[in-house]
């Protein structure tokens, strides 16, 4: 008996929240807060590094290595040569 | 003994001559690289901006004002040209908005705002293809209609003269006095900048590291601007900026190496509509 007097409650609650005077009175949650607007997502690989991209186009480290690997290289035959000799 | 101590100095001066070798095609890799990227790009400069130092000083010398719309005798609004074919570059590569130049330098370039990847454009061409010198670039905290307070543009300092090795050219006092303005075509804007400075700065990410949002912050840039602590710096001593104004920042790199960047301000002193 209880049940069916709850869920007669029930169903006359419902379809008044329907009747829109009473709809009003109501405190819906749904009614009244503002969806949150989502900002627009993109797929960009946002660059946070705190140095500004790297513009430069002096290949300091290719040409210190040519010029280390040339003497190394000068060094070791001339050290081999010397050897060589004796 | 003997002969094993040789086989050592055999086997370094081996290691040696491949790292040589290595390091040389590395040179060699980027110097054809930028060289035949040069190529590309008078190719497209010839291309799609075909009357670009004709079009531009003949009729862009003399900035009007900001939001201009020069009138004609009728009272009609005389449209500025616009030598670029825009449309059919962003065609082929949506990234490309807009198109920079500037008398007297070599700088005559597409720019490019990639929507996958900030500094994408740091070592692609316009095409997308990998390329040493990349293309001219902005990026995503920009807008791409130059309509921020601080517009920071991107371009190689490339050995050979192309990108934005030739801004270094401000550095000279006369070169600077002589040339005032960049300017920038969108697809129906033209907008012209008068070289504020040109200077030294240190190698910070300027849209990364100031909230030009903040009056304050943007009031100093902008005193930084026209005073900068660089001792190689180049000021033109008639100008006055306030929080209206539109500045436009070209960052490269330093001749010979160096943490720094150089940069060249302008501030806008003309937005014409183009036909």
């Amino acid at each position: 008996m209880k049940k069916l007097i709850a869920s007669a409650a029930a169903a006359m609650i419902m379809a008044l929240s329907v009747v829109p005077a009473f709809a009003i009175s109501v405190n819906s949650p749904v009614a009244t807060t503002q969806a949150e607007t989502q900002p627009t997502t993109t797929n960009v690989k946002k660059d946070d590094n705190p140095v500004s991209p790297k513009t430069g186009a002096d290949s300091v480290a290719a040409y210190s290595a040519i010029a280390l690997t040339a003497l190394a290289c000068g060094a070791g035959t001339l050290f081999a040569a010397k050897k060589a000799k004796k | 003994m003997k002969k094993s101590k040789n086989k050592a100095i055999i086997a370094v001066i081996v290691i040696f001559a491949l790292a040589f070798a290595v390091a040389a095609g590395i040179v060699i890799f980027k110097l054809v690289n930028g060289a035949l990227a040069s190529g590309d790009y008078e190719k497209i400069a010839g291309s799609y901006a075909s009357d670009i130092t004709a079009t531009t000083e003949s009729g862009g010398s003399q900035p009007v004002s900001q939001q201009s719309s020069q009138q004609s005798s009728e009272g009609n609004t005389v449209l500025a040209d616009n030598p670029v074919n825009l449309s059919e570059l962003s065609a082929q590569n949506p990234d490309i908005y807009s198109w920079i130049y500037i008398s007297n330098t070599n700088v005559n370039y597409p720019v490019a705002q990639s929507a996958e990847d900030d500094n994408f454009y740091l070592d692609h061409d316009i095409y997308k293809g990998y390329s040493f010198p990349g293309t001219i670039y902005s990026q995503s905290c920009n807008k791409r209609d130059y309509t921020d307070r601080v517009t920071v543009l991107y371009g190689h300092n490339m050995l050979d003269g192309s990108m934005f090795a030739t801004l270094h050219y401000f550095s000279d006092p006369q070169f600077f006095e002589e040339n005032k303005y960049i300017y920038i075509y969108t697809k129906d804007r033209k907008l012209t900048y008068e070289v504020v400075s040109a200077y030294i700065y240190d190698d910070r990410h300027i849209m990364n590291s100031f909230n030009f949002l903040d009056d304050k912050v943007y009031a100093e840039w902008q005193e930084e601007a026209l005073n900068p602590r660089s001792v190689s710096s180049n000021v033109r001593k008639d100008i006055t900026l306030t929080k209206d104004d539109k500045m436009l920042v070209l960052s490269t790199c330093l001749n010979g190496g160096g943490d720094g960047r150089y940069l060249v301000q302008g501030v806008l002193v003309n937005n014409e509509q183009t036909r």
